[in-house]
């Protein structure tokens, strides 16, 4: 099944070029043996793909992180404990902190949605687009604790 | 481990092949890598100094110089105007980029994306390449001491990240990389030129992804022989 991979007899067989589906073949070949092998495959966000480090001459923060980790100074789990929340929740975080203590004297207007009535959401009927919005709502992949 | 166990062994290995050297403890000199086990926390720490040293010394660089990073940002950049090396010192950068190699396989990791391009060019060498070269030297240059720490929490679970630079090559070929990791340290890594061209970004993904997946699984059946069994395998890909 490893051949499924084009080399180059099977291009003499294909003078077109490559035979068709090969790399649908070798995608086959891979879910196969996830399955066999019991091998999970979880998505990675680019800040803690730990691979970069071996494709793109990375310069900087990201290059000592990973090195760090690479080269056993840290721990795997630090990859993936950033130390900054994602960035709206950032902002939000900080506004209620400032209101709550009070401590900074400012006075914050907290963002308020527009509240929509009721009989607006029943009366518009559900397009096409807002269902497959529904439907395809991207959730955040859970990485289980190393 | 008894000792009695381990001079048993070493008498038997003696009476078939002769004398041998046999160094015992914690901190063993194998094949230019410095090795020493800590108790406490499991780890095995490896440096190559003297290796890196001897390498720097035969380069004539100048031993004053550091650099931050192994590769500077145009490392996949090849000027095709830049002059080529002759002979002998094609020869030179062969011959020091093969050392370095030796040491990228072994205790730093850090510089194998580096050493895997200048693997690629060491048939046509340019006056570019050997900037390249000089930068890593440098960096091996301020970093001498950082050693390479190996440990693992569990040998039960493992997590491997893979990804793919699409077209960053200079005859649009991308680049794999994959990392397998058991805790500290990469137990197992690979940053390799990709050998076919591809179409897209996605189906360069899908072959390195199946280009660096028997890695993951030799990795577990190597375990699993050792009678460690990964229960839980993880395929981290971007």
């Amino acid at each position: 099944m490893i051949k499924a991979l084009p080399d180059s007899r099977r291009m003499v067989e294909h003078p077109a070029g490559r035979s068709p589906g090969t790399s649908t073949l070798v995608i086959f070949f891979m879910q196969d043996r996830f399955e066999s092998e019991g091998i999970s495959v979880v998505y990675c966000p680019t800040d803690e793909m730990l691979a970069n480090f071996f494709t793109k001459p990375l310069q900087g923060s990201l290059f000592w992180k990973f090195r760090a980790v690479l080269l056993g100074h840290c721990h795997v789990n630090t990859l993936t404990k950033s130390p900054l929340p994602p960035s709206e929740d950032r902002v939000e975080n900080t506004i209620l902190e400032n209101v709550r203590s009070g401590a900074s004297g400012q006075t914050f207007a907290l963002p308020t949605k527009k509240k929509v009535p009721k009989q607006m959401e029943v009366a518009s009927a559900p397009t096409y687009a807002s269902i497959l919005k529904k439907g395809l709502k991207w959730a955040p992949v859970t990485v289980q604790s190393f | 481990m008894d000792d009695t166990v381990v001079t048993d062994i070493i008498e038997k290995i003696e009476a078939k092949f002769g004398k041998m050297t046999v160094t015992r403890g914690k901190h063993h000199v194998f094949l230019g890598m410095d090795i020493t086990l800590k108790d406490d926390d499991g780890t095995v720490t490896i440096l190559m100094k003297e290796y890196l040293k001897e390498a720097i010394a035969d380069s004539g660089m100048d031993a004053s110089k550091v650099a931050p990073t192994p590769t500077k940002k145009d490392l996949f950049t090849v000027d095709n105007g830049s002059e080529q090396l002759n002979k002998q010192q094609g020869e030179f950068f062969h011959s020091i980029v093969a050392k370095l190699l030796y040491v990228s396989k072994r205790a730093r990791t850090d510089a194998q994306l580096a050493i895997a391009l200048l693997c690629t060019r060491v048939s046509c060498s340019t006056e570019q390449d050997w900037k390249k070269l000089m930068q890593l030297l440098q960096y091996f240059n301020g970093t001498l001491d950082m050693p390479l720490i190996l440990g693992a929490d569990s040998l039960a679970k493992s997590k491997s990240w893979v990804d793919t630079a699409y077209a960053v090559h200079d005859d649009m070929k991308s680049h794999i990389g994959g990392a397998t990791l058991l805790g500290h340290g990469a137990t197992m890594y690979k940053s390799t030129k990709q050998k076919l061209n591809t179409e897209s970004s996605t189906e360069a993904e899908v072959v390195g992804s199946s280009d660096y997946l028997p890695n993951t699984i030799w990795a577990s059946m190597f375990l699993a022989k050792q009678g460690y069994e990964l229960n839980r395998k993880h395929f981290l890909s971007g």
